[in-house]
């Protein structure tokens, strides 16, 4: 019933951490958010859980991944539509790659192969 | 006395090759070992087999060479992005956080990677990625000087490349970039006609004598340019991977006249005659740009590579009209000869090792993977408390024989396993051709698979001329050629359409020949695979017929079997009849332990 737990300390930051973290996380919102006491009862409950659960834990980790998944995409949009788009406007006009232009031959010359020192 | 070790991962067919002064030692494909078809993960357990194989540490290695060069890839991507905003969001969404959490740091995680083996990290060097498939084509070939044409998906840039190679140089000619590729139109229809990309176009190969061709002008018409030069370029209204998570677009489905197939749906004559349409405009597109390569050149060799080259069909028709007289094509042609190829490169033209050229070639047969003796087969199976018949090599071919003329399906397993995505003899699921119904039996009850999918022979060299119409030599099942007529018994019916023409038996082979009267052939000689040699000697000397049925070892979805528990495994869940393992001998007839694997078919994604 103590979900594995032990003192070893790698064990301990591997397993449980993450939940301790996330909790504080919580409680850090909650207190933002001028939650009452009831509130704080509830996150050590979850801590509670989440130290004698590895099932609370995986949840834990999978809504997380699942938060920064969604604040990646937000950032990205963001990114896409606000800085990226705008650029490939610029971009098409004076720099577009021949490959995306009509020609009348797609043979591009080349005369010698790059460096193999080089990723590029 | 300098090893190279090249690698190739990350995309798909990932692999490991190991070169000693410019010399193949060994060359295995990461899915043979993790089980999971066409793996892309850091082929660490390969790299681990080679190292192991020759008691080398990571000190001994003078370098890594990766089969492509990442930051040239990145750029085309952006350049792809940015040609696509504001339409590309989703496929911007999907690839770039995976390239700047990982595939920018490409040496890093390389480095740390290599790290769980031995010694000291050698340094990470980069090969273009058409430059390695140029060399995979080049340097193992028997030519001291060839024309090389490299025809796959898209590497950094480069779709299609043009080379001459001689001695131990190699020089480039020109490219065609993307999005404009032979390879990618291919996988596009592939994907249109309901079959997986990257995995599926040899199943569209197959289809394809199936059907009617009916849609071939419409394809040259619209979907592809052929430019006067030789070249050629897509019509992008079509083709959506440049800017979508799919490969085509709803303007294909109109051009067509009907939605694409569902996965798994019922094949249509539609179907067959799209593939039919698709295989003819590729063979087509590539005789025009072999053509122009033959002019600009002069030469009368050609190697070729890329995963277009495991074309067997379109490869055969390049013999007579092009211009060229000898081919010689990778066997692994497609991204895992990239690690092949990325190490002889960097062989030849940095370390200037000279080349050695063997009159056969210098590919070994491609048996270049794992091998295990029979000391380690019979532990395996006294391990498993396997009943078993111990044989010596002789007496084994000849059971072998008899159990083929008694139409048995043997499971074989022999030797080195090969390098590339075909069975070339060491690790086969072998029959008798001369069977009828045969095709069908062994693709829906051994292979698990579609059953119109045809069957490879294999013959004796020497036979291949009076059987088959074809003067060249085909070691690596890369050519198809058609059966000989006066060994043809039945004409097609002309009422019949599409699947209905299966069961038609076509000649004194029916297991081999196809609906077009073709068949993918193995010509087999003594000095690349003596025990296969033996095998259909004694075969042919028993039953004057050299003509076997060669399909691979494995079930639809899994990587071919590399080691005697997973011919075992694959041998019990199949209705393979006897597993012949090196010199043992294992029939189901005999008192077999049971095997509590109900949900096996569970473990392989279909292909």
């Amino acid at each position: 019933m103590n979900g594995g737990m032990n003192l070893n300390w790698t064990n301990f930051k591997e397993k449980y951490l993450f939940s301790i973290n996330f909790c504080f996380m919580l409680s850090v919102i909650i207190y933002g958010a001028g939650g009452g006491v009831i509130w704080y009862s509830g996150v050590l409950a979850l801590l509670i859980l989440s130290l004698l659960s590895d099932k609370v834990r995986s949840v834990q980790k999978k809504f997380l991944f699942k938060v920064g998944l969604f604040n990646s995409q937000i950032l990205l949009f963001i990114f896409y539509f606000f800085f990226f788009t705008p650029f490939s406007i610029f971009y098409r006009l004076f720099f577009r790659n021949k490959a995306f232009l009509k020609t009348s031959s797609r043979f591009i010359p080349k005369e010698s192969i790059s460096d193999f020192s080089r990723p590029f | 006395m300098s090893y190279v070790l090249g690698i190739s991962c990350y995309y798909h067919d990932s692999a490991a090759v190991l070169i000693k002064d410019g010399h193949i030692l060994r060359a295995v494909q990461e899915e043979r070992f993790t089980r999971k078809k066409h793996d892309a993960s850091f082929p660490i357990r390969s790299i681990e087999f080679l190292v192991n194989s020759f008691n080398l540490s990571l000190k001994d290695i003078s370098a890594v060479v990766y089969y492509e060069k990442p930051f040239i890839t990145f750029e085309r991507l952006i350049e792809t992005h940015l040609n696509a905003a504001p339409l590309g969001f989703k496929p911007f969404l999907a690839s770039v956080p995976i390239w700047l959490k990982e595939k920018l740091f490409l040496e890093r995680d390389i480095t740390s990677k290599l790290k769980s083996l031995k010694g000291s990290v050698p340094p990470i060097k980069y090969s273009e990625h058409h430059l390695s498939h140029a060399a995979s084509a080049f340097y193992p070939s028997p030519f001291d000087k060839a024309a090389v044409l490299c025809v796959d998906g898209v590497g950094e840039w480069a779709t299609t490349s043009g080379w001459i190679g001689e001695g131990k140089n190699l020089r480039p000619l020109w490219e065609i970039h993307f999005p404009h590729s032979l390879g990618l139109l291919y996988s596009s229809i592939t994907a249109y006609l309901g079959f997986k990309v990257n995995s599926g176009e040899y199943k569209v190969m197959g289809l394809a004598p199936y059907g009617v061709p009916r849609f071939k002008e419409l394809m040259l018409k619209e979907l592809i340019e052929l430019h006067e030069d030789g070249s050629y370029s897509l019509n992008m209204k079509y083709f959506a991977y440049d800017r979508k998570l799919r490969m085509f677009n709803s303007s294909l489905e109109r051009l067509l006249g009907q939605k694409a197939r569902e996965p798994e749906a019922k094949l249509e004559q539609f179907h067959m005659d799209v593939a039919a349409s698709l295989q003819e405009t590729l063979e087509t597109a590539l005789i025009h740009l072999v053509k122009s390569l033959h002019h600009q050149t002069g030469l009368k060799k050609l190697c070729l590579a890329g995963g277009v080259a495991l074309n067997c069909v379109a490869n055969s028709k390049l013999f007579h009209t092009t211009g060229f007289e000898q081919i010689w094509v990778q066997p692994s042609a497609g991204d895992a000869g990239g690690a092949l190829g990325a190490a002889l490169a960097y062989t030849h033209l940095e370390l200037e090792e000279e080349r050695e050229i063997s009159e056969m070639d210098s590919q070994k047969g491609s048996y270049l993977g794992p091998a295990f003796s029979n000391e380690e087969i019979e532990e395996f199976l006294t391990s498993q408390g396997l009943p078993f018949e111990k044989l010596d090599e002789e007496q084994m071919i000849e059971r072998t024989c008899e159990l083929l003329e008694d139409k048995k399906i043997i499971g074989w397993f022999q030797g080195s396993m090969e390098f590339g995505p075909r069975a070339l003899g060491h690790r086969s699921i072998i029959a008798d051709a001369r069977i009828h119904d045969l095709q069908r039996t062994m693709n829906l009850k051994v292979k698990y698979r579609e059953s119109f999918r045809p069957f490879a022979p294999i013959v004796l060299k020497e036979d291949a001329k009076s059987i088959f119409d074809f003067e060249h030599e085909s070691p690596y099942m890369l050519f198809v050629a058609p059966v000989r007529e006066e060994l043809r018994v039945n004409e097609d019916e002309p009422h019949k359409f599409g699947i209905e023409r299966l069961n038609l038996v076509r000649s004194i082979y029916p297991a081999i020949t196809h609906v077009d009267y073709s068949a993918r052939l193995q010509t087999v000689c003594e000095k690349r695979n003596a025990i296969l040699f033996k095998l259909l000697n004694t075969f042919k000397k028993r039953n004057s017929s050299s003509v076997l049925v060669n399909t691979s070892f494995n079930v639809r979805g899994e990587p071919i079997v590399c080691t005697p528990e997973d011919a075992y495994r694959c041998f019990r869940r199949t209705e393979i009849d006897v597993l012949v393992l090196g010199n043992y001998l294992i029939s189901k007839d005999m008192k077999l332990p049971e095997m509590k694997d109900h949900e096996w078919r569970n473990e392989f994604e279909l292909d």
